[in-house]
């Protein structure tokens, strides 16, 4: 088992991404059920990146949602870097 | 492929004897797949690590070295904070109707239950992170990420010996995972179970082949998989083999109830259908009195995620408790069109194979298996 430490969470601000456009792809565990949601989003970085753990696990914060899942509430939204796409790219 | 169709580079690489990875709940059912040659992959989302432990180490006893695997649903998003007041969001117009069916239907308050950590555990990434950190400890032969993408420990569980591979339902998903190393893409129409995708299995596979060519990535194919004809339009379409999850509900080992089976047994595709009454997210399932009451005229748009689970979590939980068979349902893909008895699930692997086998051989005419 990894030490508990090593999977600690540290956000930092990456003045290159923060006010690009982006798509993503998200979802998580249904809550009471053992099936996911799929889920798109689009709007603009704002520059906020979260690492968790070792290896980091990275993640790119979403603002401005211009595309969400129609019983999306929040504002902000955290997306795995992996699935996030750049639309000036 | 050597002349045999079935003998693909997921059996070459991976061991199996036949292409054909079974998705359950069930210990048992990835017991009896793996040791029938097939690929069982354990569904372990929800599982705590001592529990993981312990079914990990009874399948092992079981089938010794063969391939197998647990899949865990990796979240792709999250939100940060917890939300307030929910229960204020919630409509007198939902409370009365949910109120409604328990006196209409004579559905019994459930008994009180001590809460289990779901989702909106603040720690939700930290969560994942010791489920993982467990399959790798005990150097699981596969994992699969059955949402989000696993890049960011694909080395790390290299190291241990560990194959990954994920889960998609996009093309574009599927080009990063593909350049991110994953051994294996499951790529997953919109016909199979649960909550998949937008895009049709047999839209998706072909161009997810496509991109993995050149690379050491294989693709298996998942949505609507049930039978050997299936599995042979699978292999035809570039595919190294078959992911399937629904049929394995109607064998003898799963843990699924009896009266479930035969309904999936009995169903036809129109009966898989997305219905959002239950999360407030729209999920693939067997139609029930549940899924048709919120179809009703007279019945409010299911809520938002997690306000519809909050709403129906209690009426939901007696409907389990008195077993009301016409209202109880389960995740499950259109793919029940092709489920047509309960049988072992042995069985099922040697009637997919042998039905795919026969369908290569009238194909070309004659036997085309060395």
């Amino acid at each position: 088992m990894a030490d508990p430490s090593s999977q600690e969470s540290r956000v930092s601000h990456d003045p290159k991404l923060a006010g690009r456009r982006a798509q993503a792809d998200g979802g998580a565990q249904v809550e009471g059920g053992q099936v996911a949601s799929r889920e798109t989003f689009e709007g603009v970085l704002t520059g906020r990146r979260l690492e968790q753990g070792d290896p980091p696990w990275r993640w790119l914060e979403l603002g401005d949602l211009t595309e969400k899942p129609e019983d999306f509430g929040a504002e902000f939204v955290w997306v795995d870097e992996e699935y996030v796409y750049l639309q000036d790219e | 492929m050597n002349g045999d169709p079935l003998n693909t580079r997921l059996c070459e690489e991976y061991g199996c004897e036949v292409p054909i990875v079974a998705f359950a709940h069930t210990k048992d059912v990835i017991a009896a797949v793996t040791n029938a040659g097939g690929i069982g992959i354990l569904g372990g989302t929800g599982m705590t690590p001592d529990e993981l432990k312990s079914d990990i180490a009874w399948i092992r006893d079981k089938v010794g070295d063969r391939p197998f695997g647990v899949d865990l649903l990796v979240p792709a998003s999250f939100v940060e904070g917890n939300q307030e007041d929910l229960e204020q969001m919630i409509t007198p117009e939902h409370r009365d109707f949910v109120e409604n069916l328990h006196k209409d239907n004579n559905i019994p308050k459930p008994k009180p239950i001590e809460a289990r950590g779901g989702i909106s555990s603040p720690n939700l990434l930290q969560s994942a992170r010791e489920a993982l950190d467990t399959l790798l400890e005990l150097r699981i032969p596969i994992f699969a990420s059955g949402l989000g993408s696993p890049a960011f420990i694909i080395e790390e569980a290299h190291a241990v010996g560990t194959k990954v591979w994920g889960l998609v339902g996009l093309p574009r998903q599927a080009r990063r995972q593909v350049e991110a190393g994953v051994d294996v893409i499951v790529a997953q129409g919109y016909d199979s179970g649960g909550h998949s995708g937008t895009v049709g299995t047999f839209t998706l596979v072909p161009e997810v082949v496509e991109m993995a060519e050149g690379s050491d990535t294989l693709v298996v194919a998942a949505g609507g998989v049930s039978n050997g004809k299936h599995l042979a339009a699978a292999l035809a379409m570039g595919a190294a083999g078959v992911w399937t999850g629904t049929i394995w509900l109607a064998t003898h080992e799963s843990e699924t109830q009896m009266f479930l089976k035969q309904r999936i047994v009995e169903a036809q595709a129109e009966d898989a259908v997305q219905s959002r009454a239950t999360s407030g997210k729209p999920i693939r399932q067997l139609r029930s009195n549940w899924s048709d009451a919120w179809k009703q005229p007279d019945a409010p748009e299911p809520l938002q995620m997690p306000l519809q689970g909050m709403l129906v979590g209690e009426i939901q939980r007696g409907i389990r408790e008195e077993k009301m068979e016409d209202w109880m349902t389960t995740p499950a893909g259109q793919s029940v069109v092709g489920i047509h008895s309960i049988k072992p699930a042995a069985q099922v692997v040697f009637d997919i194979a042998e039905e795919a086998q026969d369908h290569f051989d009238k194909l070309v005419g004659e036997p085309v298996s060395s």
